[in-house]
Order: structure tokens, then C-alpha cells, then sequence
């Protein structure tokens, strides 16, 4: 569940205010939300993700104020019940899959359970990758490792920042069809923002700034 | 999974940085050991050996070597002095041991020495095993003589002429051990013990070209000769006015082993310093290089940090995981140091025939080692600095 309330954002004091449309997402809503570049699709996503502040409004994650949290609070909501996979598509370069996913867990303060990784890996098909580094992974790899990072830890809210817009035509409905199918899987809201419009298909509910 | 194990796959990653920063490190610290270990040699030897000896008097020549032949069996002797001479020196009422000692000869490197059996009082030293010699070519050997050359009671050996082991000028008495000192960590320890007529005996026949080192080798065996006196007062006051005395009115020399020690001491630290500052510069470049691989790591990875800080790292964590690869490669580097140090004194001992390294005091590995470990904090408070400032928003943002 997910809710914003009139928010608006201003990086500098005397530079251009972003205003952004309410949003509400029931359980197990997605959304789609479509702009060009530079109309504040990511500060957006950085709103609802509490790595910025934003100058007015509010944003609400199931019965969760963002503004009333401190900033520990914040950083430790936002690891548990959120999940990323950003358009740079970048792991830690020192860790394997697998001890790349365990980290994830433990940052989250998750219990690590194998059986849980396994088929998540399995679902990803990289089950076979497992103990290669991130430098070994080809792109459409790496993209199923986002998605991997993205859930592991079962978030609330998934939110993905230009997922599918440096991929191919394959890639990108492979990498859509696993995002929406884990986000349905772990009973999360998941928001894409992208100017790729080759996935609208895939979404009943989408907004354009 | 936890924060030493994110740490050690990141110095795992950048094995070249990691490899350089301990080298540094650990070759900066085995420097310093080394000098504190030497300097801590030389003051323990200077305040052991002299301990109990006020005085040394023996042929002219330069008052240090007389100290470093007869206190510390280091040098050669400065020459001889007549047995008859030293005995009516030691008559001197403020004098309450005066020990006569004639060397010049070796067993494998180790000194034998005659002397009289108030040597032991001397040097406050006690057999372990065995009696003190009672007759001629028997000897009494230190502690280590015996550890090293695993000399028994009864086992008997040939002296060779000159300080250094050779097998050119052996002489052809048979000297039997019939005692083993005490270990004292003094130079007794690595001495070979004769009464004074040994000396004489193994010497009066001899007529051969080698070069006079200095001992009792003389054709004409009435004026028997000593190396040196080594001498106790009963009175410090004697010490202002016996060595001046005996400088002035004899042809015999008087040196005071503290003084000469201390100033030999002086000039040897000119040198030590000039290594300790290098020791130090190596361990400034030390640090700079451990900081360079951290920033590096903080600096080029500040996306990686970024993301991180996504999965609900704190900033607390991502500091931890810094510190924990400075402690790492701190501690890999003191333990490499220490062992560098200690090989090396190893292989010094065996190039040495005598015992001179005492092993490093914990005082000086502590201070040493704190100084490293405050070098490695720097570098890491240094390096760290950025994550206080990594702005998650504007690093996620970065598109390569």
C-alpha cells in the first residue's frame, strides 16, 4: 500500500519546484509512470524511497509516515520493506551472487534462509551463476541479480528506476515479466518509472508527468 | 555473513593495493623493531657487563678497545702487560677485587680466557654443573659455549691461536671441561675459563711466526704477562684518583668501561637515528599507501556504498567495514614485521660467533606496534571521510 500527498520537490532554493500527481496503490497494485527525461521521474522514485526529503507533501507506506521517521528509522524501513533495481545496472564487484544476495539479507537483518535463496535463484535461472562475480555476469545476468537483490529480502514495495530502457527487446520482456511476476509473488506494490514505452502493456494502471 | 566478511572479499578484490600497504607496513615496523632491538642490545650490554666493574687497566692503546677486548671479548687485545706489574697494582688498598685476565686464544670462535678464581666473584656467576679448574689446561665453560658446541663435562678439545676459529695455529695441548657456569646473560656466558697458567703453558714453547696478538707469548718465560686487570673498588672515591694516577705514572692504561662504553654508545646512535628517521619516512609512505587503497575503495566505490546504503547499511556499517580491512592489513603487518625481525636476528646470530642481540623487550614491540596501529587509524579516519558526505540520491543517480 502506498500513498502520496501532494508532493513537491526543490533540489536548490531559486531553481525549478517539481510538483508530482497523488498516488494510490492498493495491495498487490502495480504502477507505470511514463515521462522524458528531466521531468523528475527519479526524484520521484527517491521521494517514496526516503532518500530525499521532500520540500512539501506527504508519502504514506502502509501505515508508515516517511516524514515522521528519523533518519535511522528511515534507512532501516527503507532496507526491509523496499526493494530497488536501479537503470545502471551494477553489483558489488568483490562478492559472488550468492554472497551478494546473503548481504543483502543481512543489511536487511533478515534471516538468511537457503532453501528461500535457492528458488528465488531458480526462478531467475541463475542457479548456475551462483558463485560468479558480478564482473563475470553478462548484462541480462546482471539484470536478474537486480531483480534477485531487488526481492530477496520480500519488500512491501518494489521500486524500479528505468529497469528495461539499456536492454533489448528479449531482455526487456524477460526482465518486466520477472519483475511483475515476483513482485505478485511477495504481495508487493511494484512501481516502475522509464521513458520506455515498450513496456506499458504490461501495466492497467500508469501516470505521465 | 557479516561486516569482516564484506571486508576481507574487499582487500581480497584489490590483492595489488593490499599486497603493497602490508609490504610497507610490515617493512617500516621490521625496521624499527630492528633499531630498538639493536639499541636495546647495546644499553642492556652496556649496563650488564660493566655492572660490578669500575675499572680496566691494561697495555696503552685506545681506551675503547681495551673495553671492548676485555669486558666485552669483542676486540682485539691492545697488548700485554707484565703478571708482576698487575700484581703490585692490585695491592692498592681501595682496590677489593682486582682479576687478572690473559686471552687470545679460541675454541670454534669462543674466547678462552685465564684468569683466577676470583673471576666468578667478579661476574657474580656460579657453576652449574662440575667444579671451578684446579689445575692447569682444565677449563670451566660458559652457558652458551656449552648449548652451542655441546661440550660435556670431560670432553676435551685443542685451543686455537687468535680470536676467530681457524685450523691454522692449534695448539697441541688437550684442555679438559670440568665445569659449566650458570647462564647470567653476561659475557661469561660465552667465554671458556682457564686459570692463568694454562694461558702460560699452552704458549711458552711456541716460537711460530703467527702475529702477536697480544697474549702471554713471550720465548722468555720469567716475565709471565697478562692481557688486562679488570678491577672493583671498595671506595668510589678511588675512581676520581687511581685511573689518573695509573695513566700518569705507569706505562699501563686505566680505562673506565662505563665512560667508554657510553661514548661509543653516543656514536653508534648518530647512526641508528638516521635509520630510525628512515624507518619512519617508510612508515609515513606506509600510511599513504593504506590510505590510497582505502580512499580508493570509499572514492571508487561510492556507488557500491550507495547501494549499501539501499539495503539499509548505516553509515556506522559502511565505516565498520573500512576499519575492519585497516585492521587486517594492520595486523598482517605486524605480524610479518615481527617475524621479519625475528628472521633477521636469527641469521645475525649465526653470522656472529657471540651472542650480542638480547631479545626485543614487549615494552618496545608495544610502542612500536601502537605507533603502526595509530599510522593505520589515520589512514583509515583519512579515508572515510567521504562517507559521511556520500550523498545516496546523487551517487545512484551517476550514470557511467
Amino acid at each position: 500500500m502506498l500513498s502520496t500527498h501532494q508532493l513537491t520537490y526543490q533540489y536548490k532554493k531559486g531553481e525549478k519546484t517539481f510538483c508530482f500527481p497523488d498516488i494510490q496503490l492498493q495491495p498487490k497494485e502495480h504502477l507505470l509512470i511514463l515521462g522524458k527525461s528531466g521531468i523528475g521521474k527519479t526524484t520521484l522514485l527517491h521521494l517514496i524511497a526516503g532518500l530525499l526529503p521532500p520540500t512539501s507533501g506527504e508519502i504514506r507506506v502502509g501505515d508508515v509516515s516517511l516524514s515522521k521517521l528519523t533518519f535511522k528509522e528511515t534507512e532501516q524501513f527503507r532496507g526491509q520493506q523496499m526493494g530497488f533495481v536501479f537503470q545502471k545496472k551494477h553489483a558489488l564487484a568483490s562478492l559472488s551472487i550468492l554472497e551478494h544476495l546473503k548481504t543483502r539479507l543481512f543489511f536487511a537483518k533478515k534471516s538468511i534462509r537457503k532453501k528461500q535463496i535457492d528458488e528465488l535463484l531458480q526462478q531467475l535461472d541463475l542457479s548456475e551463476l551462483m558463485h560468479k562475480k558480478s564482473n563475470e555476469l553478462s548484462e541480462g545476468q546482471l539484470q536478474r541479480l537486480s531483480i534477485a537483490l531487488a526481492v530477496v529480502h520480500q519488500p512491501k514495495l518494489l521500486l524500479a528506476d528505468e529497469p528495461t530502457s539499456s536492454l533489448d527487446d528479449i531482455n526487456c520482456k524477460k526482465g518486466i515479466q520477472l519483475l511483475l511476476n515476483q513482485a505478485t509473488q511477495n504481495q508487493a506494490n511494484l512501481i516502475v518509472i522509464t521513458h520506455d514505452k515498450r513496456i506499458k502493456p504490461y501495466f492497467s494502471k500508469s501516470i505521465v508527468l | 555473513m557479516n561486516l569482516w566478511f564484506i571486508s576481507i572479499k574487499n582487500i581480497k578484490s584489490k590483492p595489488l593495493h593490499t599486497v603493497l600497504s602490508v609490504l610497507t607496513l610490515s617493512f617500516s615496523l621490521a625496521l624499527l623493531l630492528g633499531i630498538a632491538q639493536i639499541k636495546h642490545s647495546f644499553e642492556q650490554q652496556i649496563q650488564q657487563q660493566v655492572q660490578g666493574i669500575d675499572l680496566i687497566v691494561g697495555a696503552k692503546g685506545s681506551p675503547i678497545q681495551l673495553v671492548l677486548s676485555a669486558l666485552l671479548h669483542l676486540d682485539k687485545p691492545t697488548g700485554n702487560i707484565a703478571y708482576q706489574e698487575a700484581l703490585k697494582l692490585s695491592q692498592n688498598r681501595h682496590i677489593k677485587f682486582a682479576v687478572p685476565i690473559s686471552y687470545g686464544d679460541n675454541y670454534l670462535g669462543y674466547r678462552i680466557v685465564g684468569t683466577t678464581p676470583d673471576f666468578k666473584k667478579l661476574y657474580n656467576t656460579q657453576l652449574l654443573q662440575g667444579t671451578w679448574p684446579q689445575k692447569k689446561l682444565e677449563v670451566v665453560i660458559g652457558s652458551q659455549v656449552a648449548k652451542e658446541l655441546r661440550l660435556q663435562l670431560g670432553a676435551t678439545f685443542k685451543s686455537a691461536h687468535g680470536l676467530m676459529a681457524n685450523e691454522h695455529h692449534v695448539h697441541q695441548e688437550e684442555f679438559t671441561v670440568v665445569g659449566i657456569l650458570n647462564s647470567t646473560n653476561k659475557v661469561t656466558d660465552r667465554l671458556i675459563l682457564t686459570p692463568l697458567e694454562s694461558i702460560w703453558e699452552v704458549h711458552q714453547h711456541k716460537e711460530h711466526n703467527a702475529p702477536n696478538l697480544g697474549h702471554g707469548e713471550n720465548s722468555h718465560q720469567q716475565s709471565k704477562e697478562i692481557t688486562a686487570i679488570l678491577i672493583r673498588f671498595n671506595n668510589p672515591m678511588a675512581l676520581l684518583t687511581l685511573p689518573k694516577k695509573i695513566n700518569k705514572d705507569t706505562h699501563l692504561q686505566a680505562a673506565l668501561p662505563k665512560y667508554e662504553l657510553n661514548k661509543l654508545y653516543q656514536f653508534t646512535n648518530i647512526g641508528l637515528q638516521t635509520i630510525a628517521t628512515i624507518a619512519y619516512f617508510v612508515l609515513m609512505i606506509a600510511g599513504f599507501i593504506l590510505f590510497s587503497s582505502l580512499y580508493k575503495m570509499v572514492q571508487e566505490r561510492s556507488y557500491d556504498l550507495a547501494l549499501m546504503r539501499t539495503y539499509g547499511a548505516s553509515r556506522l556499517q559502511l565505516l565498520q567495514i573500512v576499519l575492519y580491512e585497516g585492521i587486517m592489513i594492520v595486523s598482517l603487518s605486524l605480524i610479518l614485521g615481527i617475524l621479519f625481525t625475528n628472521i633477521s636476528t636469527a641469521i645475525f646470530k649465526h653470522n656472529l660467533p657471540q651472542h650480542l642481540l638480547n631479545p626485543l623487550p614487549l615494552q618496545a614491540i608495544i610502542q612500536i606496534g601502537c605507533l603502526t596501529i595509530g599510522v593505520t587509524f589515520l589512514a583509515v579516519l583519512l579515508a572515510v571521510a567521504p562517507i559521511f558526505n556520500l550523498n545516496i540520491a546523487k551517487q545512484l543517480n551517476h550514470e557511467k
